[in-house]
């Protein structure tokens, strides 16, 4: 698995993480039913880490790549993202590139000092 | 008559009179949305109406031949006709239609179909047993949900004393009537009692006639609800024939459960009875299968815990993408969201889009106390039980910001001062006619998009959609989808008569998607929907069954399944082509009703956003998989990331509208094309109104 490793998050990276985007700048990400799916709309990485906590969730990796690259402006973890989900089938990407998510998601908390927006 | 049962009741509610047409001067229409639109003309005088509320408004509840038959997937549906009020900006002629077992009952009740107009001074329901029509004063009703309201109806049915028109009375003789069953009853909630474009008609716990806001109708005609019961029969030319026909269709056509079946096959003909259910968990405890009368699918499930009863596909859906995003996983919040919107009777898509609607209003920061749009409505609850609560109550009984969406989303975007940028950006996801997107982008999903604005409202026929269902669960997977885009392309094109033959018909390639040969799909799936699916009233679940996994070599039955089941029920030779045909008509006579009511080309236009912005899949973000033929290779390409060029799609809609014979410059039909069709008098009301079309 990827490991963001390279760039070592700042403070404003940090806030930017934390922070509500604007509905413009908003993610699609789709929840998978019994059958089906459901696309929903995401405004912070809490809200995609919260959404994905049940496992119902399918992501586009060269998506959320460009989201946090274009959005976020992370660009070290849309690399790993990049990295993470190349080759995998699209139902499979998720698993691959959240934990990498949850993780800087963690340091931008704690750099950022305190719960996400 | 086989399959006809000769009467049609016209209930005048003004006066709270019945009379009985003669279904003899109306079967060359078919049945359900032929004989429908064939009654409004008939019936509605001034045809300039475009108030659903308006008194004159006639709505049509109409069966087919094939109602209360054993015909599977084609027995249960019923049709609902005339002007709604969800709409923008005109309140079009539109339908809806709704399964369960209500057509079978009025037709066992000696009826092909209700006729309603005018408007009762107070609140009745109308009571069907036989050829016994009463209104009765639905004072204790009103006010109740669409279920209490059904049971009480029930229990007054059950313990009426003789002489009253209880069951007591039905006959005790073999052909005059026993029945197993208890009525089956069409209500409103509260939501079409109070006029909000929400509203809809309910029948059983989830059978919905949603779009159009015909429950507004209804209540706007003082009319809570028609009960029916009927213990006659239908009479079948061939019964031999219909029970071959439906054990071939049974044993050879479709999966039985426990059957190994191609693991990507979502939807259409060829699946194992399955309920579809959108939703990331279900209910707690055991279910049951359910199904519309005489189908072999079942597409639902009622369920131990008593909530969300008969729900599917999109009601499943409605709530559950906010549920998750707030939970991280389904809960109850989305089952008794649903189950509440079925009580209400309130339209689950227009909830749908309005809740993505008021989602992006919130992030906005133009929602809340004293801002623009004004409303107590906390949005840091939305996915929880008390948000959706609070929400629809607002809605059932325009509280708040119910007041505003009375008339419906996009109305109240407008009376916001939102809607030019709201539909300029998307967030207002509402692409044709003021009404809600399905889950298929009209950029992407092209047939979906243009049928839609060329008629009158969302389509909602998934002829060719399954299609994309299944590469996509397959190529998600990593895997192989069970027919090749080629073969999809081959199979489906080969059964599009009289099309057949064109495999560009279904290129969906962006080179492709202003051309002739899409002219010609979107004429046939409108042809196709208006007879097949809307009159004859086969279920657009199973329908048409084009590529079917069961089969060795693919090919699904459409083309030959459907008239073989017409000729067993009618005894009446109705080619595959044949009833093509006669969508074709009933779509130029829809159409002639649009111009009666000012429609012109120019009004003919999709929402802004679907102009001046690539789409993003509404499924899965960034993966839309559809046929694509590039230098004689067929794939499935991705087709995210394109808009509909505005100048390509005007030029289409002249090639559109020459395939159809309709004058290009306005879109009206015109007299040559009307006469071919028998429709002469149709051409003389229109040349009368100055609205005839010129020569094609």
């Amino acid at each position: 698995m990827s490991e963001v490793t390279s760039a070592p998050m700042d403070q404003t990276l940090a806030e930017r993480f934390v922070t509500r985007v604007s509905w413009a700048d908003r993610f699609l990400a789709t929840v998978r039913g019994k059958r089906g799916f459901n696309r929903v709309q995401i405004y912070s990485v809490q809200e995609l880490l919260t959404l994905s906590s049940g496992g119902a969730v399918v992501i586009s990796g060269p998506a959320l790549a460009v989201w946090f690259d274009d959005v976020v402006g992370d660009s070290e973890l849309a690399s790993a993202i990049r990295e993470a989900s190349a080759g995998l089938p699209l139902f499979e990407e998720a698993q691959a590139v959240l934990p990498l998510v949850a993780a800087r998601h963690a340091e931008a908390v704690a750099m950022a000092g305190g719960a996400a927006k | 008559m086989n399959g006809y049962q000769g009467r049609i009741l016209h209930l005048d509610l003004t006066k709270r009179t019945f009379s009985v047409i003669d279904t003899d001067k109306y079967v060359q229409w078919g049945g359900g949305h032929g004989i429908g639109s064939a009654l409004y003309w008939d019936l509605v005088k001034d045809k300039t109406l475009a108030d659903g509320l308006d008194p004159r408004n006639v709505v049509t509840i109409m069966t087919s031949p094939l109602s209360g038959t054993m015909v599977p997937s084609a027995s249960g549906r019923v049709e609902v006709q005339g002007v709604g009020i969800q709409q923008y900006p005109v309140n079009w002629y539109t339908r809806s239609n709704f399964g369960g077992r209500f057509g079978g009952q009025l037709k066992y009740a000696g009826w092909d179909g209700i006729a309603i107009e005018g408007k009762s001074d107070k609140p009745v329901w109308i009571e069907i047993y036989n050829d016994i029509v009463v209104f009765r004063d639905a004072k204790g009703l009103w006010g109740k949900d669409t279920q209490d309201a059904q049971k009480a109806i029930w229990e007054e049915q059950a313990t009426r004393k003789p002489g009253e028109h209880g069951w007591t009375e039905m006959s005790n003789s073999r052909d005059g009537g026993r029945t197993t069953q208890r009525s089956a009853i069409i209500t409103i909630g509260q939501a079409g009692e109070n006029l909000s474009a929400f509203g809809c008609l309910i029948h059983d716990a989830g059978n919905g006639a949603g779009q159009g806001g015909f429950g507004a109708v209804f209540g706007g005609k003082n009319l809570k609800a028609i009960s029916v019961l009927g213990t006659g029969s239908v009479e079948i030319a061939d019964p031999a024939a219909l029970f071959d026909a439906r054990l071939k269709d049974k044993n050879e056509y479709a999966y039985t459960p426990g059957e190994d079946r191609p693991p990507y096959a979502f939807g259409g003909h060829g699946i194992s009875p399955q309920a579809a259910l959108w939703w990331a968990k279900s209910p707690e405890g055991g279910s049951g299968p359910q199904s519309c009368q005489g189908c072999i699918n079942g597409c639902r499930a009622r369920w131990e815990a008593g909530l969300a009863n008969e729900a599917s596909c999109q009601e499943t859906a409605c709530y559950a993408g906010f549920d998750v995003k707030k939970h991280g996983q389904g809960t109850e919040a989305t089952h008794i969201a649903v189950d509440l919107m079925n009580r209400l009777g309130i339209n689950t898509f227009e909830v749908w889009g309005c809740l993505a609607y008021l989602e992006a209003l919130n992030e906005k920061g133009v929602l809340g106390r004293g801002k623009q749009v004004d409303t107590t409505l906390n949005m840091e609850e939305l996915g929880e039980t008390s948000f959706i609560k609070t929400f629809l109550d607002m809605v059932a009984y325009r509280k708040d910001i119910g007041e505003d969406l009375a008339k419906g989303t996009v109305r109240a975007s407008v009376k916001w001062g939102r809607y030019k940028e709201d539909i300029g950006d998307g967030s207002l996801p509402f692409p044709y006619w003021g009404m809600p997107e399905h889950a298929y982008d009209p950029r992407l999903e092209i047939e979906w998009g243009y049928g839609s604005i060329l008629g009158s409202r969302d389509i909602n026929e998934h002829c060719f959609n399954w299609l994309m269902w299944d590469a996509l669960i397959a190529m998600g997977a990593g895997k192989e989808p069970a027919a090749s885009a080629e073969e999809w392309a081959k199979i489906v094109t080969d059964k599009m008569e009289p099309y057949a033959g064109d495999m560009q018909m279904m290129n969906y390639g962006t080179d492709n998607m202003y051309s002739e040969s899409w002219a010609k799909t979107v004429a046939w799936h409108r042809h196709y929907g208006q007879f097949w699916k809307e009159s004859a009233l086969f279920c657009d679940w199973r329908y048409p069954d084009f590529v079917n996994y069961h089969r060795p070599d693919k090919v699904g039955e459409s083309g030959k399944a459907e008239p073989i089941y017409w000729k067993a029920v009618t005894g009446n030779e109705m080619s595959f082509a044949d009833g093509v045909e006669l969508g074709r008509k009933i779509w130029n006579l829809d159409n002639a009703i649009w111009t009666l009511q000012g429609r012109h080309r120019d009004d003919v236009k999709l929402a802004r956003y679907i102009y001046e912005h690539d789409a993003k899949a509404w499924e899965l973000g960034t993966f839309f998989p559809l046929p694509v033929e590039k230098d004689g290779k067929w794939e499935y390409a991705n087709v995210c990331g394109r808009k509909i060029d505005e100048v390509k799609w005007e030029e289409w809609k002249t090639l559109f509208y020459n395939l159809e014979g309709w004058d290009n410059k306005s879109g009206w039909p015109t007299r040559e094309t009307l006469s071919k069709m028998g429709l002469d008098a149709v051409a003389d009301e229109l040349e009368k109104a100055g609205k005839l079309g010129g020569a094609a």
